[in-house]
């Protein structure tokens, strides 16, 4: 098995949320769109995938709903909720406030590395 | 009673979830490695070989199962149910505070839903003629320190006492008001009970005095207004009587306005004080 980085604690879900933010998508599509935008430095098992929606379903951030796929397979496709958009809009914005500040901190100590 | 209850909740979580919530989760997981396989198919492999490496990645579909399952939605049912418990057990613990605690709430409530009047410039003329009759009543602490009346106590003496014409009760706060089409005003109001003004043989100019049944719980919360206010907030608005108008962040109707110059309660002016001591 390929050896991948393990995603931050807790990121899971904000990047479920924005994966969903542009269309609804099925499992195994969430887990392979993860794959590729992140080139593959992040892959994502079922095994945190499938809590990660059942949490994420049961806060009411997202909603399944069983489909077609393209290849005439039915699949639960999950879709963002108005709540879910806003809490996707929260976590980045406080996401993006984290990443600014440790970049500055790591930048503070380049020169002992 | 508890293994009732768990039971009960058991019984919930079976007939609402699991079954229906298990079998979606296996022909999730189902479309997820068929979808895995297509996809590897697609990329070459033969179809048994394709289905063989989307089941190493998969892994273990109970354990997926499994992890699933923590995160359920009978997890907050179980959560809820801790508090549940833990709650009643520390009320079982302090049985005595919790009577306490219940009986206050219900006379907090009991006394919110009396009424209150509002008045501006309280304290400077006592509100009646023959103050030389008017006694206040109060209670000390061990310290001398005047704590009040409890609204039971206050309902005893009533009831109890033959020195006197009648009793009334007040309580002095300052009251907002804040109507959606006018700016917040802060003024001087107090709760009175039904029958303190015609004790002090002073009625509304307009509308309504209080009735003794506006002082019982859950009666409509009404409110008698001074002149100055009428005249002033509400521009002597001649439809005043049985206007909606929020003091303190509640609706409440105007059921009276009193005389010009009419103040309440009296904070100088001779009226006599006596104490009783609790």
């Amino acid at each position: 098995m390929r050896k991948t980085t393990d995603l931050v604690q807790g990121t899971l879900d904000m990047l479920i949320l924005k994966t969903l933010a542009l269309e609804p998508m099925h499992g195994y599509g969430i887990g392979l769109r993860l794959e590729q935008i992140s080139q593959g430095v992040f892959r994502v098992n079922a095994g945190s995938l499938f809590p990660a929606f059942r949490r994420l379903e049961r806060d009411g951030l997202i909603k399944g709903e069983w489909r077609a796929t393209e290849n005439h397979r039915r699949a639960k496709y999950y879709a963002l909720t108005a709540q879910g958009r806003a809490t996707l809009r929260r976590e980045t914005r406080q996401w993006e406030v984290q990443t600014a500040a440790i970049a500055r901190i790591l930048k503070m100590s380049t020169s002992e590395s | 009673m508890i293994p009732l209850f768990r039971r009960l909740i058991g019984g919930l979580r079976a007939v609402f979830h699991r079954e229906r919530v298990e079998q979606e989760l296996d022909e999730e997981l189902r479309g997820f490695l068929q979808t895995a396989a297509d996809d590897k198919v697609r990329a070459g492999l033969t179809e048994s070989a394709a289905m063989r490496a989307a089941r190493i990645e998969l892994g273990s579909v109970e354990a997926v199962k499994e992890h699933v399952r923590d995160v359920g939605w009978e997890s907050v049912l179980e959560q809820l149910w801790r508090d549940v418990q833990y709650a009643s057990r520390t009320l079982r613990r302090s049985r005595g505070f919790t009577a306490v605690a219940v009986i206050s709430l219900a006379l907090a409530i009991g006394f919110n839903t009396t009424l209150f009047t509002i008045v501006s410039g309280m304290g400077s003329t006592p509100p009646v003629d023959q103050s030389d009759q008017v006694v206040s009543l109060t209670s000390l602490d061990s310290a001398g320190r005047t704590v009040g009346v409890s609204y039971p106590d206050f309902q005893d003496w009533r009831h109890l006492s033959q020195s006197f014409e009648g009793l009334a009760a007040h309580s002095v706060m300052a009251v907002n008001l804040t109507d959606r089409d006018l700016a917040a005003d802060r003024v001087a109001g107090a709760y009175i009970s039904a029958t303190t003004f015609s004790l002090l043989r002073e009625h509304p100019i307009l509308g309504r005095d209080f009735r003794p049944d506006d002082d019982r719980p859950g009666a409509e919360p009404v409110v008698i207004i001074a002149a100055s206010v009428w005249k002033g907030r509400y521009g002597g608005d001649p439809g005043i009587i049985g206007r909606v108008i929020t003091a303190n962040g509640r609706r409440v109707t105007v059921v009276g306005v009193m005389r010009d110059g009419f103040r309440f309660p009296t904070a100088r002016g001779g009226s006599r004080s006596g104490t009783a001591s609790t």
